[in-house]
């Protein structure tokens, strides 16, 4: 632990939600860290747990369902999973701040922007009056929004859907968070809108060295701007590596079937390389490698014994089991455990 | 001269708002002047930023909109002119594929019953021709004779998505008008839609008109593309030479804007500044002035005409002209 601390950790997260039944888990034996300035990529299709992950990390799991069942998030190495909520308001859009995908249903339809803006700052601050208001001014202009001083007394709905993203994000860096989470900010948004936010969010990435852990489905974005990726499947990462090497070579069946069906990498007219079927449900989870029934390279242990998590170098990390064959089975330390909870779970 | 399926001209589509009592209507020029023709056989697309008028120019043709002024040609015959019953028949040869695989199937219908229904309205077939009709078709789509007396919600989107395109084929249409057909699906669930499409189409010889956002989609699947900003198409070319040389500044920054496929790759990128205005109140002249990077005086005051270039493409522009 001589080295930096990094500022995010989480160690072998899982989060189960509630049900009539058993506790239901969504994410299991999730892993990662963020160094300070570092953006991440958390890519996944819908139901795979990305945006449960964020959640888990702010601390917004849906009470009283959703629960962390396993494993610790630390913030600048201290612990953050588990505190008690008087706590974590303090924490939030402070040192973690988060923007969402619906900027038209996160901001509050009743209240102006500059209302909106200036409740971080009593939360957080000491500021005045008059003080918040040249720092929500002063803000708004670094994010591109024209006319600040009139635009802080106009409601949301007489705001363009790219405008109310950038207020959005002017929300979440007000209190200068050390970490900024972002789930789809670009999703509902035009491609030339997208290239601005995405713009916006590379600026403050650099400027304040804000760490960014970035949630999409979009492997385009992840190339904008990612420095890491994190690949997930069915509630689990499935491939863990730096943003260049994930393109130039990747390991896991899935990553690779993602990156062919993007529709430029395809010849034109022709047909488009396809992962066969759709993700499961977290009812219907097959045993053994969740993605072992639309694999193509799926042999029978894949169908028996889940993957261990196999390193390639370079933090590159893969959970196949086509992999583990070639490095002589000689799973991480971590990865027994890994598999006798695998084995418990049915 | 290639077989022209779909000819539309001049078609415009303004919505009325209400601005009160004593006080005048203000218009939404949401289609705004359009002509395209559509050929036989290929895929038609139009891509465009969302409040371009790219869905409305997509329903007005099927006048699930009144049409405000302006003709539809469809095989001869102008759409525009016909009774509300006449356009209900002739809809067996346009059918319409939407965005929103969740909201496009009734909730309470079987399968079997939707997938007979477009069938039944248009009094084709017996009862029993029209359920071996939504047996060959649910298995041309890749789900099995069992899903037909399933719900749609016991579906995921993907395969409702499948259960929309084989309500639209089921009637044999000549057109199919696809409105962000895979937008709401997931990466590995919209190749497998994007497949099907485009096997249905050489299967049982189907033209399509594609409408979509999504830049990369439309250049894998269509064979002219039309680009529209604004209610107006501002170029109109081969998909290859759009791709290869945009030529109307917004083509050019709307394609500069799409994310890069590879974190090496370096694109120069023409950010475009503000967002579309408003539709109610255009910018005078070349709508597009505002935000373009080459906008001369002229721009300001004259509208530019869809000018044909060497290579066959329509570009309303100034600079070319």
């Amino acid at each position: 632990m001589s080295t930096k601390q990094p500022l995010l950790e989480i160690r072998n997260l899982d989060v189960s939600f509630r049900t009539q039944n058993d506790p239901l888990r969504i994410v299991h034996g999730l892993s990662l860290t963020l160094e300070q300035g570092e953006t991440i990529g958390i890519v996944g299709e819908s139901g795979s747990g990305k945006s449960v992950t964020s959640l888990a990390v702010m601390g917004l799991l849906p009470q009283p369902t959703g629960f962390i069942s396993n494993g610790e998030i630390l913030l600048d190495g201290r612990k953050i999973s588990g505190l008690k909520e008087k706590e974590m308001r303090k924490l939030r859009g402070n040192e973690i701040s988060m923007i969402f995908q619906e900027p038209m249903t996160s901001l509050n339809p009743v209240f102006t922007i500059g209302d909106q803006l200036s409740e971080p700052l009593k939360q957080h601050t000491k500021l005045s009056k008059k003080e918040r208001k040249a720092r929500i001014i002063e803000i708004l202009k670094t994010v591109g929004i024209p006319r600040p001083e009139q635009i802080i007394h106009e409601y949301p709905h007489q705001l363009s859907g790219g405008m109310r993203q950038r207020i959005m994000i002017s929300l979440a860096m007000l209190a200068e968070p050390k970490l900024l989470i972002a789930d789809e900010p670009t999703t509902a948004l035009d491609v030339t809108i997208q290239a601005q936010i995405l713009d916006l969010i590379r600026r403050i990435n650099k400027k304040k060295n804000t760490s960014v852990m970035l949630i999409t489905h979009d492997l385009g974005v992840v190339a904008e701007i990612c420095d890491k990726v994190a690949v997930m499947y069915a509630g689990e990462i499935v491939e863990y590596t730096d943003v260049r090497t994930l393109f130039d070579k990747p390991l896991h069946p899935y990553t690779q079937g993602l990156i062919a069906s993007m529709p430029n990498m395809n010849e034109r007219k022709g047909e488009l390389h396809s992962i066969p079927g759709n993700v499961p449900r977290p009812t219907e989870l097959p045993t053994g490698c969740h993605f072992s029934t639309r694999c193509t390279f799926a042999m029978d242990r894949c169908h028996k014994e889940a993957p261990p998590t196999i390193s390639s170098g370079n933090n590159h990390t893969v959970s196949c089991w086509l992999h583990a064959i070639e490095q002589k089975e000689e799973p991480l330390e971590m990865e027994e455990e890994n598999n006798v909870r695998h084995a418990i779970t049915s | 001269m290639s077989d022209t399926l779909l000819q539309v001209k001049e078609l415009k589509k303004h919505f009325a708002i209400n601005k009160g009592l004593f006080k005048p209507k203000a218009y939404v020029k949401a289609v705004d002047d359009v002509s395209f023709s559509v050929i036989r056989g290929e895929t038609f697309g139009i891509v465009g930023e969302s409040g371009c008028g790219k869905s409305t120019t997509g329903r007005t043709i099927l006048r699930l909109n009144d049409i405000t002024s302006g003709q539809v040609i469809f095989d001869g015959e102008d759409l525009s002119k016909l009774s509300y019953e006449d356009m209900r028949k002739a809809r067996r040869k346009l059918q319409m594929v939407f965005q929103d695989p969740y909201a496009s199937l009734n909730p309470k219908k079987t399968i079997r019953q939707i997938l007979t229904e477009p069938l039944r309205v248009h009094g084709l077939f017996t009862k029993q021709e029209r359920e071996e009709k939504a047996t060959e078709i649910i298995e041309i789509v890749g789900l099995h004779v069992s899903h037909l007396d399933r719900y749609p919600h016991e579906f995921s989107g993907g395969q409702r998505q499948r259960i929309g395109i084989a309500k639209a084929v089921i009637l044999q249409p000549d057109l199919i008008i696809a409105d962000e057909p895979v937008s709401a699906l997931d990466v590995s669930i919209q190749s497998q839609v994007i497949n099907l499409l485009l096997k249905l189409q050489k299967e049982f010889n189907l033209t399509y008109i594609f409408i979509s956002h999504d830049l990369g989609v439309v250049k894998h699947i269509t064979d002219r593309v039309a680009v529209m900003y604004l209610g107006r198409i501002v170029e109109l070319a081969k998909t290859e030479d759009l791709y290869d040389k945009p030529m109307h500044p917004y083509t050019q920054a709307l394609l500069s804007a799409e994310p890069i496929r590879h974190p090496d790759e370096k694109r120069e990128r023409v950010i475009l500044k503000g967002d579309v205005p408003s539709p109610v109140n255009p910018p005078s002249g070349c709508t597009f002035h505002t935000r373009c990077v080459s906008c001369m005086e002229i721009c300001k005051t004259q509208t530019p005409s869809l000018a044909i270039m060497e290579d066959g493409r329509s570009v309303a522009c100034h600079l070319y002209n």
